[in-house]
């Protein structure tokens, strides 16, 4: 089959490789009909997040049509339509009983590499680093999916390809961000970065009964979208002084109750340095460039919440006691999006939350490394390139 | 007993990253597994399950009464081969083996207890290759160089969990990459 292959830093090559298999009795075969990019690929294709090797195949949001089950599948079968979350959740542990998906403790297959930084493995993610257990990802013609009974979500008739495909990753994500902002009526959230992540976001955080939305940004194209299609009020960060102090104008001298960060390790794209060092199995991951979370920390008002959807690695001059003496409370998480598709795909058929608005460019999976520059450096305002194989 | 493990546990600890004989020894590792205790027990004690959890470390057959043939392939293409003896078996409590013939003195043990609340039971894997008995270097030559008991204890366990609680283990065997024929080992 065909399928987007990582060989390096900014390197993406379309290649022939072999057609996945059943290895597990849970497996399924998915023939892929969508796929599209996420701005935790760049991480990865810009050389930031290590443990990539040469002819991994990438790519973790995705959905299609199951080909075939492996003996132990009893409820997704062949020709059903699905929507598969980024992470690989086996339902069965004690994380997947508490609906922590993502960090469940039976999907990663090289535990030990992930031990050495987090203390304990996670899942594993398709088509993301070694680190998340090597999988291959989805920008193919086929993909593997361990557990389809727990990972598999059937589409609802009527729904087109674009208004699913986010299922599987920034609609969820951006869902949880809001949900862990606990949101009471009349809070205000602001949410740092108008990528397809920040935009659910913010369209999540009215559905949970905010009574306010703010999103920050400098793309005219995307703030455009936070206003057009997310209702939100915007920030160029350009174009002020400083954010935190529009925002503490904005509310009233209070911040907003509960600030989502949707930007991650490359505000302002530069570099973070990393050691990989693939013999020891260590993973050390070096400085980010924090300027979004740290301003989110100082902006928060206190007793606030923060939320980290943003990828980062091991942040230095993080400003720890800022965030202690202002009594704010910290959540994040790679998405447990099991736990979210059945709640978003009730909100796509009510027509409450379309996230179609993102797919602004549809590429071949041929032509899949014109798309990933194009969504790198947003060129013609691409918000996320979607591939068809 | 104990002791033993404390005082080889801190020579492993002393001796991590140094020469290959300091490795050996003895590690201890616990893992919590959402199962009651029987069955658990009952899973270790069938050589099919062992064979599949062991495959990290080599093939693991079943040898007749109470008897496992460990057959391991080290990193210079070697084939080392040795038997355990079952030497303790307290059903839903502790499962002990010994090396029972072979170059490689080796023994284990397997101990379950319930976790607290209802987290199912914690999983203690013990595991030694002592160099007491036999030519030390001999031994570390023959296991090879990248031998790591602790991580293999870790992984043995990691393995043995998730195929009871899920029925299978988490792999990227086979899978497609753009490496070499098109297919990952
Ligand atoms: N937690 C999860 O499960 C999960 C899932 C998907 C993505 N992510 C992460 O979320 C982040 C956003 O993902 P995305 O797909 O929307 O990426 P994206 O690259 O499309 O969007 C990021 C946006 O942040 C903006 N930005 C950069 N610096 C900023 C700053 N200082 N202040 C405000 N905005 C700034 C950029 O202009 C861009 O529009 C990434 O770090 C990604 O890795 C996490
Ligand atoms: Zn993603
Ligand atoms: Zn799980």
């Amino acid at each position: 089959m065909r399928a987007l292959c990582w060989n390096g830093v900014n390197d993406l090559r379309v290649q022939t490789v072999a057609d996945p298999e059943i290895v597990n009795p849970h497996d399924a075969i998915l023939r892929v009909t969508m796929s599209t990019t996420c701005g935790s690929d760049l991480h990865f294709i810009d050389g930031y997040l290590p443990t990539m090797e040469p002819g991994d195949i990438i790519g973790h949001e995705f959905m299609g049509v199951v080909e075939e089950v492996g003996p132990e599948v009893r409820k997704i079968k062949k020709g059903d339509r699905v929507v598969v979350p980024s992470s690989i959740s086996c339902g069965a542990c004690h994380y997947c009983k508490n609906q922590l998906y993502s960090l469940c403790d039976n999907t990663h297959p090289k535990p030990e590499l992930q031990e050495a930084t987090l203390g304990y493995p996670t899942a594993g993610i398709y088509g993301y680093t070694h680190a998340f257990g090597g999988y291959a990802g989805a920008h193919a013609q086929y993909v593997r999916v361990p557990h389809a009974d727990v990972d598999c979500f059937q589409v609802p008739e009527g729904l087109r390809d674009e208004q699913v495909i986010f299922l599987s990753d920034a609609a969820p994500t951006g869902y949880m961000g809001a949900e862990f902002c606990n949101i009471q009526p009349g809070d205000t959230v602001a949410v740092w970065g108008c990528g397809g992540v920040g935009l659910m976001a913010q369209k999540s955080a009215w559905l949970l009964g905010a009574g306010r939305v703010i999103g920050i940004d400098r793309l005219p194209e995307r703030l455009h979208m936070a206003r057009e299609h997310a209702g939100a009020e915007t920030i160029d960060y350009t174009e002020v002084e400083s954010v935190v102090d529009v925002l503490r104008e904005m509310t009233g001298g209070r911040g907003p109750d509960a600030c989502i960060d949707a930007v991650g390790m490359e505000a302002h794209g530069t570099g973070v340095d990393y050691a990989y060092d693939r013999v020891k199995q260590a993973l050390r991951l070096h400085t980010d460039r924090g300027t979004a979370l740290r301003e989110a920390i100082t902006a928060c008002a206190k007793g606030g919440t923060l939320a980290i959807l943003g990828v980062y690695g091991v942040m230095d001059k993080f400003p720890l006691g800022v965030m202690m003496n202002k009594g704010l409370t910290v959540r994040a998480a790679q998405q447990h999006g099991q736990r979210y598709i059945p709640r978003l795909l009730e909100h796509l058929r009510k027509g409450e939350l379309d996230p179609s608005f993102l797919a602004t460019h549809r590429f071949s999976l041929e032509d899949a490394p014109t798309g990933y520059r194009m969504f790198k450096n947003k060129e013609q305002g691409c918000v996320r390139a979607v591939f068809t194989p | 007993m104990v002791t033993d493990v404390i005082r080889d546990r801190a020579r492993v600890v002393r001796g991590a990253g140094a020469a290959a004989a300091e490795r050996l020894g003895a590690v201890e590792r616990s893992l919590t597994i959402e199962r009651p205790a029987e069955d658990l027990y009952r899973q270790w004690r069938d050589p099919q399950v062992m064979k599949q959890v062991m495959a990290h470390l080599g093939v693991v057959t079943p040898a007749g009464e109470g008897r496992l043939h460990w057959l391991m392939v080290n990193p210079t293409g070697q084939v080392v081969e040795w038997d355990t003896q079952l030497v303790e078996d307290r059903p839903g409590e502790v499962i002990r083996w010994a090396t029972a013939n072979g170059p490689i003195p080796n023994e284990g043990s397997v101990r379950f207890h319930a976790a607290p609340g209802d987290r199912g039971t914690v999983v203690t894997l013990c595991l030694r290759f002592s160099p007491q008995s036999g030519p030390i270097g001999d031994i570390a030559a023959r296991l090879g160089k990248n031998f790591n008991l602790r991580n293999l204890t870790g992984t043995a366990l990691r393995r043995f969990k998730s195929l009871a609680e899920t029925g299978e283990i988490p792999t990227t065997h086979r899978q497609p990459s753009g490496r070499g024929a098109g297919r990952d080992e």
